[in-house]
């Protein structure tokens, strides 16, 4: 049996950025990621290809899943747009989807299954039918003859299924797991104590308290004295802190929780808190309080290298043009500064940059173009680390920018940018597709590429500016 | 890189083969140049045997639909395989392109618009 999970991103965007999940099927119950549930229940009820259809895709999930091997069935992966209907996605993924049987999960939804029952498929008669079928979603079985429609298919035992619709429906789902369903289900981590299953590398001070039932992810550290449980679940890279006591709540991952602080009925995620009894959300700006973790990031050595020794450089040799040419250019009036704020990466990072501007036509207006003086001010924004030499385009910090680099998670401008070293129209959709395919394919040879590329078209066209 | 051109049911398919890149782009437009002097509008690119992909290969997909679509046209891809696929979705190309598994069931998708 097949199975087509779609992904419809688009009703579950509220779900990205809670705790460290970069994609909504990839936020946690019981710091499980809600898709590998579903992945489970495809398993056990004996399906052996699964394609997961996503319109919004994202490595991560494709980083985790891999091709299925862990949970010994084969994954693959397919697109959808935001308009296509079940149909839809079953012809565009026909090589696949029009093998019977087919179930075809469509929407993040929550399956109570149990791993210790068998569960049997049980159509009225040959065609396709619904197990569940929500305005939030559905599950459908298609059987070899998909022209007739069946009436009803079931499913022995009956299955209990619940959506993520709300915060407080994520809250909901993963108390019922933890309190009545934890048996149910394979939970990462190993069970403690009754009702408690920690993960890897939990650390526990002497004083802490921990009541189940409580599950609680790798590389926590619970110290001093904090109180944990019941009914808590603690993703993975938190810190609770002396004191802290933690109850009936959800601590997404990457958070720290102060000292001596109170959570109760909350969902915590970085410095957000949820109220789960009215829906209400505050941001704590104390980060000594609540605050997200960040999670170190092995440095890339050689980009790093490549970007400081390139920079270093190209100082050496611009730096007496330079001196020349804007001495010139300023003791001819041409010569300005214009001081604007530029995003620096896809989490709305963003610094105010000089850069020259107001040139008119003229003979040293051309030179400094086409010698790329008119970027010498800022290399000294890559030794600080702020910009890459080669990069993508500066986007200046406007509504219309941010929205750009909003869904670009690889952002990262540069001195020169990919659109010039290609000879592209900065406003064009090929400059959006190069932009994004470099970020995705950075390494040296390819840097080094654009870099004299850029030199190369600077000096022979001079025609593109800095963003 | 091959190109072979064929019709299916009055929709052009062009099944490319090998690497896609900007070496590679010159071809491809002269070829779609073409097809659209001749007067088709719908098309099937079929990628299947295409190993390597880049931006001026992208490029040159976006402008001929571009073109086709100025004409009430269209150009649905087939036979995205696992690197092609990555970068069309890096690149956020499935949201612009319809994308089929296979070039028959592409060119059956016209038919059921």
């Amino acid at each position: 049996m097949n199975s087509l999970i779609i992904i419809r991103e688009k009703h579950y965007s509220w779900l990205r950025g809670l705790g460290s999940a970069d994609h909504p099927a990839m936020v946690t119950i019981c710091n499980k990621p809600i898709l590998e549930y579903m992945v489970d229940f495809i398993v056990l009820v004996g399906g052996k290809k699964i394609r997961l259809v996503f319109e919004e895709p994202d490595g991560s999930v494709e980083a985790y899943f891999g091709n299925g091997e862990r949970w010994g069935v084969e994954i693959e992966y397919g697109n959808a747009q935001a308009d296509d209907t079940i149909a839809r996605v079953v012809e565009k993924n026909s090589s696949f989807g029009e093998q019977a049987p087919l179930i075809v999960i469509d929407g993040l939804l929550f399956i109570h299954y149990d791993k210790n029952a068998r569960y049997e498929i049980n159509p009225e008669g040959p065609g396709t039918g619904f197990l569940y079928n929500t305005k939030s979603g559905s599950i459908s079985y298609s059987t070899a003859d998909a022209a007739e429609q069946s009436t009803l298919v079931k499913f022995s035992p009956n299955l209990q299924v619940s959506t993520p619709g709300k915060i407080v429906n994520l809250f909901r789902i993963t108390m019922q797991v933890l309190r009545e369903e934890q048996h149910r289900y394979v939970i990462p981590g190993y069970g403690a104590d009754k009702g408690v299953i920690l993960g890897r590398n939990v650390e526990i001070g002497k004083g802490v308290k921990i009541h189940g039932p409580v599950v609680v992810g790798s590389n926590v550290r619970l110290l001093g004295s904090a109180v944990i449980g019941p009914n808590v679940v603690i993703g993975s890279n938190v810190i609770v802190d002396d004191g802290a006591e933690v109850r009936e709540s959800l601590v997404m991952a990457d958070t720290y929780i102060g000292r001596r602080l109170y959570i109760s009925a909350k969902m915590v995620a970085g410095s957000k808190v949820v109220s789960v009894s009215n829906n209400a959300s505050i941001e704590v700006s104390d980060e000594f309080l609540l605050s997200p973790l960040k999670r170190s990031l092995p440095i890339n050595i050689v980009r790093y290298l490549f970007n400081v020794c390139g920079a270093f450089l190209l100082a050496l040799l611009q730096l007496i043009p330079f001196c020349i040419f804007f001495t010139l250019g300023w003791l001819k009036g041409d010569l300005r500064f214009n001081k604007s704020r530029f995003l620096l990466s896809s989490d709305g990072q963003t610094k105010i940059f000089r850069t020259p501007s107001g040139f008119r036509t003229g003979a040293i207006d051309r030179i400094i173009r086409s010698l790329s003086l008119d970027r010498f001010a800022l290399l000294n924004e890559v030794f600080l680390g702020k910009l890459q030499l080669v990069g993508n385009r500066l986007i200046p910090d406007t509504a219309e920018g941010r929205e750009f680099v909003k869904d670009f998670s690889g952002y990262s401008p540069g001195i020169f940018n990919y659109t010039e070293a290609d000879r592209l129209d900065p406003g064009a959709a090929e400059s959006e597709i190069a932009e994004r395919f470099y970020s995705a394919n950075r390494g040296f040879l390819t840097e080094s590429k654009s870099l004299m590329k850029a030199l190369i078209n600077n000096l022979l066209h001079n025609t593109q500016t800095l963003n | 890189m091959k190109i072979r051109i064929e019709e299916m049911n009055g929709i052009r398919t062009l099944a490319l083969a090998g690497r896609f890149d900007a070496s590679a782009t010159g071809g491809f437009k002269d070829t779609f140049k073409g097809l659209l002097q001749e007067g088709s509008a719908n098309y099937v690119v079929d990628l299947q045997k295409v190993d390597y992909i880049d931006s001026g290969g992208l490029g040159s997909l976006v402008s001929a639909l571009r073109q086709t679509r100025s004409v009430d046209g269209d150009i649905r891809i087939s036979g995205l395989s696992g690197k092609v696929r990555s970068v069309f979705e890096l690149t956020r190309l499935h949201r612009i392109f319809e994308i089929f598994d296979d070039e028959l069931q592409a060119v059956k998708s016209y038919r059921t618009n």
